[in-house]
């Protein structure tokens, strides 16, 4: 945990690490594209499973009042789909959530605009309709 | 490359793909150039009419300036064209000659018979779907400056001067002639290096003042929505776009210098648009006939500035507040298009390992010389409800 917090610290130095015994959180701020807003992210990794993604700040929109797509809750982030064994902790985190959290941010921000996610990826109910950008349509 | 991509940057790309939702496709430009020359080679095979004529027909308006703008309701551009004729206009007192000799010769052919419709001053050809084409007769002037037409006038009783090919080249003039300090440079290498990449389209980086008038027209149409018949017309936009432009290099400063020299001409007196190759030809000529067009024409200047003022102050609150601002004036089609072909751009550079994020979180495609810094995104899929 402490290698997984030096390399992510390393390489974005605006991110914080906070240590306890069972976890680690991170927090710090990312701007997917230029003209977007500055996040706030929070990310908990404890001794087991993925970590956890919040945006803090500024607060989450929605497009018409519809569920923000891939979402656990309307909580935390869903960045990868588990049983594709797209994420193992033996992977880093700087390498892989970091950058999945700023393509969610990209996305999410398009799909307030539009009602529209077009970076693809799998429903919870219905993982059959893998990359399907129509399923989130409106 | 992402160290000077910056907001205003990003800006402008968003301008530029708006525009480039707005305007004719490449297949129905060719479709179009394709319908022309075949409607000026069965003109000039008239030997009855026209013998020994010489006969051009050429693009004049938004398709020879690379202004084009669909209607808002549907995707059929009006194309308009010039018909030239190598006749002597002082033999035909009554141009309403020339229209009836263009509209018989169009009616014996089996295909352009059923789409012939006769407007007031020039002859249209609907072709379905895509677009209709009017033709505007010229009988060109002798002794005259180069490209000075005699075309019928609106009312049709006689005729009036005008120079289409020499408008056109006046408009790219000034278009090409924009200063460097906002560097487009960078959305030019972004577009060279989509273009490398199979399967998507690189937005097309046009001149700053052509994407100006794109979008002045689409506010226009949007604006005028209720009361079409109120708004300015497009040639007096697209002259005083080119009169007040002052050579800025991005589309937002080009917007707003024109907005701003339009309201200070107007503060000093009533403004008269010439076509700038033409003085004879006054373009602004229903101001007036009638004076209240005018007044509409000042109340949506000022509101198109006010509104600009909004979209560069929401740069600082983020991509989302100026994205539904520029959805609010141009329509949603445009944006949601635009953006969508961005992000098939941003996935075809994902699935090739290209894509990636810089320090800051900046999500783009790795660029050679910053490798380094540049964190590639690794194979995901978002999962969730």
């Amino acid at each position: 945990m402490s290698e997984q917090s030096y390399s992510l610290v390393n390489r974005f130095p605006q991110f914080q690490a906070t240590l306890s015994e069972h976890k680690v959180t991170w927090v710090g701020i990312l701007q997917p594209q230029p003209l977007s807003a500055i996040y706030k992210i929070r990310i908990e990794y404890e001794l087991q499973g993925p970590p956890s993604v919040w945006i803090e700040d500024p607060p989450l929109k929605s497009y018409k009042d519809k569920p923000i797509p891939h979402m656990y809750s309307q909580e935390t982030l869903c960045l990868f789909y588990p049983k594709a064994k797209e994420w193992k902790r033996s992977m880093w985190i700087y390498k892989t959530t970091i950058p999945w959290i700023s393509l969610w941010l990209n996305y999410y921000e398009i799909w307030v605009v539009t009602g529209e996610w077009l970076g693809g990826g799998i429903d919870h109910g219905n993982p059959v309709i893998e990359e399907s950008s129509e399923y989130y349509k409106n | 490359m992402y160290q000077t991509y910056s907001r205003d940057h990003q800006l402008d790309e968003l301008f530029q793909s708006i525009c480039e939702e707005l305007q004719i496709s490449k297949s129905q430009y060719d479709q179009a150039e394709t319908s022309y020359n075949a409607v000026a080679k069965w003109l000039s095979e008239d030997e009855k009419r026209f013998p020994e004529v010489d006969i051009d027909i050429y693009p004049q308006g938004s398709l020879k300036t690379g202004t084009t703008v669909h209607p808002i309701f549907n995707q059929e551009f009006d194309l308009d064209f010039v018909c030239e004729i190598n006749l002597n206009w002082e033999m035909y007192e009554d141009p309403i000659e020339i229209l009836d000799l263009i509209e018989e010769r169009l009616l014996e052919h089996e295909v352009y018979a059923p789409m012939v419709e006769r407007k007031n001053r020039c002859i249209r050809l609907n072709y379905k779907r895509n677009f209709h084409m009017d033709i505007l007769p010229a009988c060109p002037v002798k002794n005259a400056s180069q490209g000075c037409v005699k075309v019928p006038d609106r009312k049709l009783v006689d005729w009036k001067d005008s120079n289409p090919k020499g408008y056109a080249s006046w408009f790219e003039e000034t278009a090409k002639d924009y200063d460097v300090s906002f560097n487009n440079q960078i959305l030019l290498e972004k577009s060279a290096e989509i273009e490398k990449m199979p399967g998507v389209e690189p937005i097309q980086i046009k001149p700053p003042l052509k994407r100006a008038v794109q979008l002045m027209k689409r506010y226009r149409d949007i604006y005028f929505e209720k009361s079409p018949k109120k708004a300015p017309i497009s040639i007096v936009l697209t002259t005083l776009a080119g009169e007040f432009y002052g050579n800025q290099s991005s589309v937002n400063d080009a917007i707003e210098g024109i907005l701003d020299g339009i309201l200070n001409a107007a503060q000093k007196g009533k403004i008269t648009v010439y076509n700038p190759q033409n003085k004879l030809e006054i373009l602004s000529e229903r101001w007036d006939e009638k004076p209240e067009l005018y007044d509409s024409f000042l109340l949506f200047i000022r509101d198109f500035r006010v509104k600009w003022t909004e979209i560069n102050d929401a740069k600082e609150k983020g991509f989302i507040e100026v994205a539904i601002l520029l959805k609010e004036m141009f329509g949603e089609e445009p944006i949601s298009k635009g953006l969508n072909k961005q992000a098939k751009v941003n996935e075809a550079f994902r699935k090739s390992g290209k894509l990636g994020i810089t320090a800051a979180g900046l999500v783009g495609f790795a660029p050679t010389a910053a490798a380094e810094e540049f964190t590639s995104v690794k194979r995901n899929t978002f999962y969730g409800e």
